[in-house]
């Protein structure tokens, strides 16, 4: 396969580096002129110094026979023309981009870009499972704004254990609610759960509902 | 009707008078404080609100400024990337149904002209009319 990637920094690097050794043909583009040097003296002549947005950058980098192309400018907004240019364009088949604000997902996805990488998110993810005490995590950014899937950790001595997961239901917040619970090995259905310590609730939430969710199911009264 | 304007550029200040004087109601948001506070000065009425956004891409702070019911939405800062991100952001998400978007490089202007995107700024006809003008060319040029 050959694969263009945008934008050269450490993870552009590795990402070129690890392509290279499975097979696979590649071209960066890097638009800084000294990086772009340091970059051929590694990679060999696929470095190309230029702009990731421009149409002449992007064919000199032979962008028009690409399967695949990865934007990894670092910036976002950058991101997005790079992810357009290629699909509209050159009709690159397979897009990708790494994002960093969460919220941008939804119009990258709207836009036609195959996959996006939360580069946050994964960090955030990484970090929760290594500390303590975080019963909430963000599981999917949806489509629709502000809204996500998060999962709560109920704890053993949280209010709402042992109370009916229906009857909680209605005091949620208004745009939330609990689509399904796993208890051990299983997946229960919120209906006819009564909720025991232990339990990992799946809710489909809004960011300024997130607080007041979590409150009601990790609260200790 | 309600329009958000993204970026407190001289052309933001321009169009303010411009639109403020139609009747509209404005929001400008911007990562400078200082500009804001300057185009406040200028033009205290009250149907012209400024959001101060240290991060202006965020889209919290595009909600804040009311994107949700803004009858349009102008991109007008320096930075065409953003302008794209935001526009775009306003156009599908929001489906705002006035959306503007300014870009100053004119192969970008062509592609997203192409995608339906309302494009303003300096265009590949003002390089048309440059050269023209500098061959010798008739000044009726402009008028093409």
């Amino acid at each position: 396969m050959f694969i263009v990637i945008v934008g050269c920094s450490q993870t552009g690097y590795h990402l070129a580096r690890l392509l290279q050794v499975s097979g696979h043909e590649i071209a960066v583009i890097e638009q800084n002129q000294s990086r772009c040097q340091l970059l051929r003296a590694e990679l060999g002549s696929v470095a190309v110094h230029g702009d990731g947005t421009n149409q002449e950058d992007l064919k000199r980098a032979g962008i028009a026979r690409a399967d695949t192309v990865v934007a990894l400018t670092g910036r976002d907004e950058t991101n997005l023309v790079v992810c357009q240019l290629a699909r509209q364009l050159f009709a690159v088949a397979r897009i990708a981009a790494v994002i960093k604000d969460a919220k941008n997902q939804p119009i990258f996805r709207l836009l036609g870009v195959d996959l996006i990488v939360n580069s946050a998110d994964l960090i955030l993810d990484s970090l929760e499972q290594g500390i303590a005490d975080v019963n909430l995590r963000r599981r999917l950014t949806l489509r629709i704004p502000n809204t996500s899937i998060v999962s709560i950790a109920v704890p053993e001595d949280a209010a709402a254990v042992g109370r009916r997961l229906e009857e909680l239901q209605r005091q949620l917040p208004a745009r939330s609610f609990i689509a399904l619970v796993i208890r051990k090995d299983r997946v229960l259905q919120p209906a006819a759960v009564t909720l025991a310590g232990g339990d990992e609730l799946f809710a489909v939430t809004v960011t300024e509902e997130e607080q007041a969710l979590y409150d009601i199911f990790t609260g200790v009264d | 009707m309600d329009a958000l304007i993204f970026g407190c550029t001289r052309l933001t200040n321009a169009l303010t008078a411009a639109l403020l004087e139609d009747g509209h109601r404005l929001t400008v948001l911007d990562r400078d404080a200082d500009r804001l506070a300057r185009l406040h000065q200028e033009r205290p009425e009250a149907a012209l609100a400024v959001l101060h956004a240290p991060e202006p891409l965020m889209q919290d702070y595009l909600h804040q400024g009311g994107i949700d019911r803004a009858g349009a939405f102008l991109a007008l800062s320096g930075d065409d990337h953003a302008n794209l991100l935001v526009s775009q952001i306003a156009r599908h998400i929001y489906n705002i149904p006035q959306v503007f978007c300014r870009l100053s490089d004119p192969q970008l202007q062509q592609f997203y002209r192409d995608l339906g995107l309302e494009i303003i700024g300096p265009d590949t006809d003002s390089i048309a009319r440059i050269r023209q003008r500098l061959r010798g060319g008739p000044a009726a040029a402009e008028t093409e």
